[in-house]
């Protein structure tokens, strides 16, 4: 076993880079290359070319991610040879106020399939980007303004969904894979407060803990964003403004979609900004806000498919609340929880005694919840979730 | 009855195990608890220079089916869970037959204390994996956490919080659950803020000769089906071992539990749980507390020696104890029943027990309303064996329907039966006879108390359970199988 510890310090900031293991396989379906001399890599990795380095992609755990020619130079969105969409989601996965760049491609010739509920079926060759990148302050965001933390990549090859996380360089040249992540000491103001933290890189083993989706078969690797439900909405391309799953077919990579795309569910746009108004939405618009919020940032443990299918709290956003209140958390005692003084997942009307917002607002190990992708409190979350409760007719859930 | 009873065989089993605690013995099923540790020839060491998160999590990452990893022997300081994935690439293929091993549950420690993440080691869809001859430490959740795996045999190896016993403590020690066939053995477990050894929604379990010391719930299997928990030693925790069904709605619900030839002991410790109003949480287990059977079917206590609780010694109890009359009608309407749980015990045996020293101090909410039933009948005390018999009398009675309990099976098959335990006394918070349902004040909502205390009570017979197994890595594991101790022929 290998492994190196690289600590560089630049501007100030401190990097531990997790070590990158030469000549290890993950799963036994592709090898790092150990680097080479005019190229950076060896093999199928150090091979030139103009396009996106499709067989590398399929084949091999190559050790930089320029090695794959995905983008153009180090912006995530700008794509080489415009393989790739950018695509964003209407509610995002909180990852400690990092900016998050979405890249979908999809090989020539090749389509997706739409699903109605579960994740979009990408055909093999897939590859979706996430670059995260954290901003110094919040409040300028956009990639001039922000640290290139992390690339993740999800590569569909003939075995399933494959993780690979790179971490960037401190001059953002390049990111090396990282298999088993690595730790970076980060501050970022937010609302005018300055936040210290450990920004953590997952590694491989644990991208599974959220992206998994358990049958009767096994558990497969299966990616979390893009649903129709979190695309059905307009972004402003370069080339104009367009609704996203209509995008996708119409440059191709998308086939089934029904044709009257207000018949497609729709998870409503949440961003931190909105967590000043959340007294001007109605009770309705908080639910919905609510729910999607639970869809993208709980839901993929929290389903009878997912991780933590034990605890008995079911979240999707298309499962009915009416029907379904203990699997949504009201007034159901929690499973698999030991800590905590609090009795009830949510208490109806009293958020302040609901363990999920006791749990959203913690930043302790073992309290927290989400339990890894995280360091921070997202406040605007849990505002959110605050305030869902709080509408909720009163319920002590005893008598 | 014998003053100094020790269940047959179990003080060898015993000293083996303090012996392995110790790290200088030998033993008959590993052979190297010790410092003497032999490892197989294709055993990949894991080094203790540079970063040992990383390079545990690389071996975790980079692991092919039939590795052996050795831990570093010393005191480890760990930043983050350790994962391992035994299906990382989601192809439904899990790796097989992985062992991760230390020098010996005092010379391999993990120490979390310092760690990002809430659970220690978190194993997940692994087949065939194997934890042996390490320590866990002050994990900020859960020591060791096993999940949708089959065949796991964990086996000399510490879970511990050490120092004062309190609510900031990790959850569970050993955690295996959503796993089957699952082998505890020789291991110890201490400071868990809610149980040492945590089985839940699993099945084909063998937990033998463990300690199980100073936690909230000593050994507790939670919605489990086919257990054996035998030849351990459960002491000075709040409740020794616990056996529990728990309204979850997600199709588990357990049964077939064996608990036999443990010694339970001086369990008195305060309940440091978190106290929170669930009904099912751990910090309602009174302090003093043998054994709990809450809710399960099916399940057999016997041979046990269990000395010295304050509050009472063995109980039986469906979950109408536990829950408000508000809350189980809730799990009606959430289709708990529905999904196939039970709150009402049966088929359920306590047999051939010695049971000493009882009773000396109740305590414990859930024994504010019990006690005073028991008084107002004479008694000085809780009988060691309670029964609650509130569940069985609304079934006999005809009013378990919107709880989905049936009547009892008329051949009584499903009764509970407590016999053979020396001159243990019994009694039950409710006779579960019919014909002594009488309703005082039917605005209130529950029958009138029908307590009583008596060595003719609850006198029955009872099919014998059949042994549980677990096979691990093509292994059978349990009574008959690998191990013919005189305690499999009780």
């Amino acid at each position: 076993m290998q492994n190196n510890k690289k600590a560089a310090i630049c501007g100030g900031v401190l990097w531990i880079m997790a070590g990158v293991i030469a000549g290890c396989s993950s799963g036994g379906d592709g090898t790092a290359d150990s680097g080479g001399s005019t190229s950076k890599e060896a093999g199928v990795c150090g091979e030139s070319g103009d396009g996106v380095n499709w067989s590398a992609l399929a084949s091999t755990n190559c050790r930089y991610l320029s090695s794959y020619r995905l983008f153009s130079g180090a912006d995530p969105t700008q794509t080489t040879g415009g393989a790739g969409i950018v695509y964003d989601l209407a509610t995002p996965l909180f990852t400690d106020y990092a900016s998050k760049y979405r890249v979908v491609y999809v090989p020539e010739g090749k389509q997706a399939q739409y699903s109605e509920q579960e994740i979009i079926d990408f055909p093999e060759g897939t590859v979706i980007t996430k670059t995260f990148a954290l901003p110094t302050d919040t409040a300028n965001r956009g990639l001039d303004n922000e640290r290139l933390l992390e690339t993740r990549l999800l590569i569909r090859r003939a075995s399933g969904w494959v993780a690979l996380p790179y971490i960037w360089d401190a001059n953002e040249d390049d990111a090396e894979l990282s298999v088993a992540g690595g730790n970076y000491a980060a501050t970022v103001v937010h609302n005018g407060a300055q936040q210290s933290f450990t920004y953590q890189v997952p590694d491989t083993n644990k991208c599974k803990q959220c992206h998994q989706f358990k049958t009767e078969s096994g558990s497969r690797f299966v990616p979390l964003g893009p649903k129709a439900r979190q695309l059905n909405w307009t972004y402003t391309y370069a080339d104009g403004a367009a609704n996203q799953l209509a995008y996708w077919r119409q440059k191709g990579i998308l086939f089934g979609l029904p044709d009257d795309l207000s018949s497609i569910d729709s998870v409503p746009n949440y961003s931190d900004a909105d967590a000043s108004n959340l007294a001007g939405y109605s009770d309705d618009q908080i639910h919905r806000l609510a729910k999607g919020y639970l869809d993208i940032n709980c839901a993929h443990c929290h389903r009878p498919e997912g991780s933590a299918s034990n605890t008995g709290l079911s979240l999707e956003f298309w499962r009915s609340f009416a029907d379904y209140q203990s699997q949504h958390g009201i007034c159901k005692q929690p499973v698999a929880y030991g800590g905590g003084a609090l009795s009830y997942d949510i208490e109806p009307g009293s958020p302040d005694a609901s363990i999920i917002n006791f749990r959203m607002a913690s930043d302790q190990p073992g309290d927290k919840m989400p339990e890894i992708g995280r360091q921070l409190v997202h406040q605007e979350g849990q505002a959110l979730i605050h305030e869902w409760i709080a509408r909720m007719a009163t319920n002590d859930c005893v008598d | 009855m014998q003053p100094n009873f020790i269940p047959a065989g179990l003080a060898p089993a015993l000293c083996l195990s303090i012996a392995a605690l110790t790290g200088c013995s030998s033993d008959t099923t590993g052979g190297d608890s010790s410092s003497g540790a032999n490892f197989p020839d294709n055993a990949k060491f894991i080094s203790a220079d540079g970063d040992i998160t990383i390079a545990i999590k690389t071996a975790f990452i980079t692991a092919q089916s039939g590795d052996y990893l050795v831990l570093p022997e010393g005191r480890l300081q760990i930043t983050d869970t350790l994962t391992l994935d035994g299906d990382p690439d989601g192809d439904g293929t899990s790796l097989e037959n992985i062992t991760i091993a230390g020098y010996g549950m005092d010379k391999t420690i993990l120490d979390f204390s310092g760690s990002l993440g809430g659970d220690g080691i978190f194993i997940q869809n692994m087949k065939d994996i194997t934890v042996r001859n390490l320590a866990v430490e002050e994990a900020a959740n859960n020591g060791i956490k096993l999940k949708d795996s089959d065949g796991i045999r964990l086996q000399y190896t510490r879970t511990e919080w050490k120092g004062e016993l309190n609510s900031d403590n990790g959850a569970y020690g050993l955690y295996p659950v959503e796993c089957s066939n699952i082998l505890i053995e020789d291991s110890y477990v201490r400071g868990s803020a809610d149980a040492g050894v945590y089985v839940g929604q699993s099945r084909n379990i063998v937990v033998r000769r463990n300690i199980a010391k100073e936690n909230v719930a000593g050994i507790e299997i939670e919605n489990s089906h086919n257990a054996d928990v035998y030849n351990n030693v459960a002491e000075s925790n709040t409740g020794g071992i616990l056996v529990f069904d728990l309204p979850i709605g997600n199709h588990k619900y357990g049964s077939t539990v064996r608990v036999f030839n443990n010694i339970i002991r001086d369990n008195n410790t305060d309940n440091f749980a978190n106290a929170s109003s669930n009904p099912a949480g751990v910090h309602i287990v009174p302090p003093g507390t043998g054994v709990i059977v809450l809710s399960t079917a099916d399940v057999e206590v016997y041979n046990n020696a269990i000395s010295n609780h304050d509050t009472t010694s063995v109980t039986v109890s469906s979950f109408f104890i536990a829950a408000t009359q508000t809350e189980m009608a809730q799990y009606v309407m959430d289709g708990i029943m529905a999904d196939g749980w039970r709150s009402v015990p049966r088929n359920i045996s306590i047999h051939d027990n010695s049971i000493s020293d009882s009773g000396a101090s109740p305590r414990g909410d859930l024994i504010q309303g019990v006690l005073p039933a028991f008084q107002a009948i004479g008694e000085t005390t809780l009988p060691s064996v309670l029964y609650d018999g509130f569940g069985e009398l609304l079934a006999r009675a005809g009013y378990g329907a919107p709880f989905s309990e049936e009547p009892f099976a008329s051949d009584g098959s499903e009764n509970i039966c407590v016999f053979n335990n020396g001159d243990a006394t019994k009694g039950f918070l409710y006779n579960p006879d019919p014909t002594t349902f009488t309703d005082a004040d039917p605005a209130d909502g529950e029958p009138d108390a029908t307590t009583g205390v008596g060595a003719s009570l609850l006198v029955c017979d009872l099919d014998r359970l059949p042994a549980a197994t677990a096979t691990v890595a093509g292994k059978v594991h349990g009574c008959g199988q690998d191990d013919a101790h005189a305690a499999c022929s009780l």
